[in-house]
């Protein structure tokens, strides 16, 4: 099956700033895509990119089976944009903005805008000017999602917005995953990936390091496990275990807390082989994974022998 | 170094203005001086036909020629109009100052910081005064070496307070702008205002040279105290007393414009007891019907209106009150003539022309001195229409209106469709003020004539606004700006000078108010309009490609 959106090999300097560097990954139709990187990692200049708001230094893109540059108007008809600063005539009134870009893209289902500028409590007849961050991106949003397009690529989206907005942010994108349609989003909230993405690529230093779905993600994942023993804990038996990063025993003396990466099998066999008073596994949430991935520069971390406190 | 404080962070901002509007400014005067000096020395005939065009009644509404069979003289009166555009930048740069950067949210991190608002404005605008005193010391020190390598009479003190004069009055606009900005809420709107004070001032002080009994209306214009000394003139008295009344005003509007500034809101205007405009309550609900937002020429056509009607009335305005002054000078020159006509039965014929207003040859090429100076406004209006493109795509606003299916070119030439309009507007309300101002004072015009003139204006502005849209592909807002009032101003010096200095004819052709030429007089010339049409459209074309290809900056 064709992908709704194409990437190969893109490049893009700023004169000879990396902008970003030789990013492939597809995103296929109906699901709900996450871009994650920190800041200056390349995620909106990828987006622009393929909203063609920049050209390319090399490599492709495709949206829909069409050229991004060569056939832009068409892919923008497939698409709703939000960029990732929202700037506009601040003269005119949240409502008079809705209705250009309604009319700019000849016409949207009038009850449907009207739903969504309720859904996001809009007071749509403020200026520009005098809207607070959160309503700017309100109304970005909204634009975005008014016409029902196939493809929506929003640059961090609930930026702004208070908690019950995220929610409904968050409620409106399940939707659009339902009917269907797809979703192109970047964030640095990790928590918000993990809650509404299928799948997440992760940029850094303008390179793409990691795309898989969220569950695929956390094969970088480890455990933090606290295992108390009734008796003096034997910590040189768990440091040989495969997978164990880091061991240290905790102030009460019976307790070893271990960072264990990858199949936890082998220390659940060593631990049975003591008596152990009890034990807790906490599993790491995406951000844990996010900062230790760029901790470790990428790489699978590493075992670290001399991390034993004794 | 740069970075230690507000004043110094502020200077380093405008080191490029500095170094342009000083050189630019400061090259005029040693222009003039090897034109006018290499003339005098070739004939007397030169020297005749000079005074003969310094004694053209008309254009003592733009200068009192004083002196000007000297270099010095004749600079000070031929540079008269042009030294003092200088407030252009202080007017501009302050409004960008303070009320610009409230617009831009600039402000606010800044005024975290733990000093008071007072001190945050003062050190700003002492950086502005300085960037105006460096401009003045550039001036006077490429008056006073061109003077000696030339080997006209120009001291060095007097070099230095030609460069002081230009530098209070232009810093007395700047002052003016900080006041007026307190009560809007865009950078823009304030220099519109100021910009509109300033060319009320020029009026003012062509009334109190023509209007009999009329010197007080002068008194009433800053432009009369910068006027009232004349450094490059030997011998002409230094007159303390106007330098320091312009020092005084600018320092008293700077700091009632700081007082307000430090009371009120930030990023809001001064709130007023007594508003007499009813504030326009903004729409209702989602307006899909309304013609501006119907597509993005509708929206390009609504945004450039407002502004192209503030200054379409403003020039209109203008044009009223010059051709008004003009007949009155006719008056004047007719009373005199008058004596003569009774005295001499010969000249009753030709000065009676001038008695009734009825000679419309006469007219007209009065007139035609009018509207030099109004195509200048017009380009200065072009200036502005370019500076909203690049504003808005540096300003991102363009962001949102390019992720709809609406190709970049369809874009780019909406907008100029938007600024075009906007130009005809302009001309229009011109030609409106000549024919109503010329039916009230009871001036005979060729109405056709004036039409001609009127719509020979449009092409002008195309070719300056489609200039800035060329180079909004690859400047930004303040380069783009800045580059076109250069140009403007190069134009209207080489239209001024070139003639009298017999520069190479090709020098000529580069000015586009020579092509303009005198439609008043000698109508419209097709091939001329085609011409200029031509240019702005080639230049459009390219501006157009180029924006088809380029990165949208943020």
């Amino acid at each position: 099956m064709t992908p709704l959106v194409d990437v190969v090999g893109l490049t893009k300097y700023y004169g000879t700033k990396r902008g970003i560097i030789d990013v492939s990954f597809q995103v296929a139709e109906g699901e709900v895509f996450g871009f994650l990187g920190p800041n200056g990692a390349g995620k909106t200049t990828t987006m622009r990119l393929l909203m063609s708001l920049l050209f390319p230094d090399g490599g492709s893109a495709r949206i829909a089976g069409l050229d991004c540059w060569q056939r832009s108007v068409d892919v923008k008809r497939v698409l709703g944009y939000l960029p990732g600063e929202l700037a506009f005539d601040p003269n005119l009134t949240g409502g008079q903005i809705l209705a250009y870009f309604a009319n700019l893209r000849g016409g949207v289902d009038r009850a449907y805008l009207e739903r969504l500028v309720s859904r996001l409590d809009l007071d749509t007849s403020r200026r520009f000017r005098h809207y607070s961050h959160g309503n700017k991106q309100k109304v970005g949003l909204i634009q975005a999602f008014m016409h029902r397009a196939r493809l929506l690529v929003l640059d961090e989206p609930t930026t702004g917005l208070d908690p019950l907005n995220q929610h409904e942010f968050g409620r409106m994108v399940a939707e659009v995953r339902a009917e269907g349609r797809t979703v192109f989003l970047s964030s640095h909230i990790l928590s918000e990936v993990e809650s509404l993405c299928d799948r997440v690529g992760i940029i850094r230093d303008g390179r793409l390091a990691r795309v898989g779905s969220v569950a695929e993600l956390k094969d970088i994942k480890h455990h933090e496990v606290d295992l108390t023993f009734k008796t003096e804990p034997p910590a040189s038996a768990f440091r040989d275990v495969p997978g164990v990063e880091r061991l240290e025993v905790l102030p009460d003396g019976r307790t070893l807390r271990l960072t264990i990466q990858g199949d936890l099998d082998p220390f659940i066999k060593m631990a049975a082989r003591y008596s152990v008073a009890n034990f807790v596994s906490r599993e790491p949430s995406l951000e844990d994974v996010f900062l230790r991935f760029y901790q470790s520069g990428g790489e699978a971390p590493r075992k670290d022998p001399s991390g034993v406190v004794s | 170094m740069w970075f230690h404080s507000v004043f110094l962070k502020t200077l380093r901002d405008h080191r490029v203005p500095i170094l342009g509007w000083g050189l630019g400014m400061g090259v005029l005067a040693p222009m003039v001086f090897a034109g006018v000096s290499s003339v005098f020395a070739k004939s007397p005939q030169a020297r005749a036909e000079l005074l003969a065009l310094t004694r053209n009644p008309a254009l003592r509404l733009f200068a009192e020629p004083v002196d000007v069979l000297t270099p010095g003289g004749y600079a000070t009166w031929r540079l008269s109009l042009v030294l003092p555009l200088l407030a252009i930048w202080a007017l501009l740069t302050v409004s960008r100052t303070l009320r610009g950067e409230e617009e831009h949210g600039a402000l606010d991190m800044l005024l975290s910081v733990p000093r008071s608002r007072g001190r945050i404005a003062a050190e700003k605008l002492a950086a502005v005064a300085t960037s105006l005193l460096l401009i003045g010391l550039l001036i006077a020190v490429a008056a006073f070496t061109g003077a000696t390598i030339i080997g006209v009479d120009l001291g060095p003190g007097r070099a230095l307070l030609f460069g002081l004069n230009t530098t209070l009055f232009a810093l007395v606009f700047g002052a003016l702008a900080l006041v007026v900005s307190q009560f809007t809420r865009e950078a823009r709107t304030a220099a519109g205002v100021t910009g509109v004070l300033l060319g009320l001032s020029f009026v003012l002080t062509s009334a109190g040279r023509v209007v009999s009994g009329g010197a007080w209306i002068g008194q009433l214009s800053p432009l009369h105290y910068f006027e009232l000394n004349k450094p490059l003139v030997a011998n002409y008295a230094v007159n303390w007393g106007a330098m320091l009344l312009m020092a005084t005003l600018a320092s008293a509007l700077t700091v009632g414009g700081v007082a307000l500034f430090v009371r009120r809101d930030i990023a809001a205007p001064v709130v007023l007891p007594v508003w007499p405009f009813p504030a326009r309550t903004p729409p209702r609900g989602l307006p899909f019907d309304a013609w501006s937002l119907r597509s993005v020429f509708a929206r390009s056509v609504s945004t450039a209106a407002r502004p192209a009607l503030w200054w379409g009335v403003a020039v209109g305005c203008y044009t009223m009150l010059l051709t008004a002054l003009l007949r009155q000078l006719q008056r004047n020159l007719s009373d005199l003539l008058g004596d003569l006509a009774r005295s001499n039965p010969m000249y009753a014929a030709a000065i009676g022309r001038f008695t009734r207003g009825g000679d419309v040859t006469t007219n007209m090429t009065l007139l035609n001195l009018v509207f030099t100076l109004l195509v200048v406004v017009v380009a200065a209006f072009a200036v502005t229409t370019a500076n909203r493109w690049a504003n808005d795509e540096e300003g991102g606003h363009l962001e949102l209106v390019l992720g709809t299916p609406n190709p970049r070119r369809r874009v780019i030439l909406a907008h100029f469709g938007g600024a075009a309009l906007a130009l005809t507007l302009v001309t229009a309300l011109i030609f409106a003020g000549a024919v109503v101002a010329a039916a009230i004072v009871g001036m005979q015009l060729d109405t056709g004539r004036v039409a001609q003139a009127a719509i020979g204006m449009v092409p002008v502005g195309l070719v300056v606004a489609s200039a800035g849209y060329l180079f909004s592909g690859w400047l930004r807002t303040r380069a783009v700006t800045g580059t076109l009032i250069a140009l403007v101003i190069a134009s209207f010096l080489i239209t001024l000078l070139a003639r009298v200095f017999h520069w190479p004819d090709i020098l000529l052709q580069l000015s586009i108010f020579e092509h303009y030429g005198a439609p008043l007089v000698d109508g419209l010339r097709l091939p001329r309009v085609f011409g200029l049409t031509g240019v702005a459209g080639a230049m459009l074309t390219l501006a157009t490609i180029r924006f088809t290809r380029k990165d949208i900056d943020r």
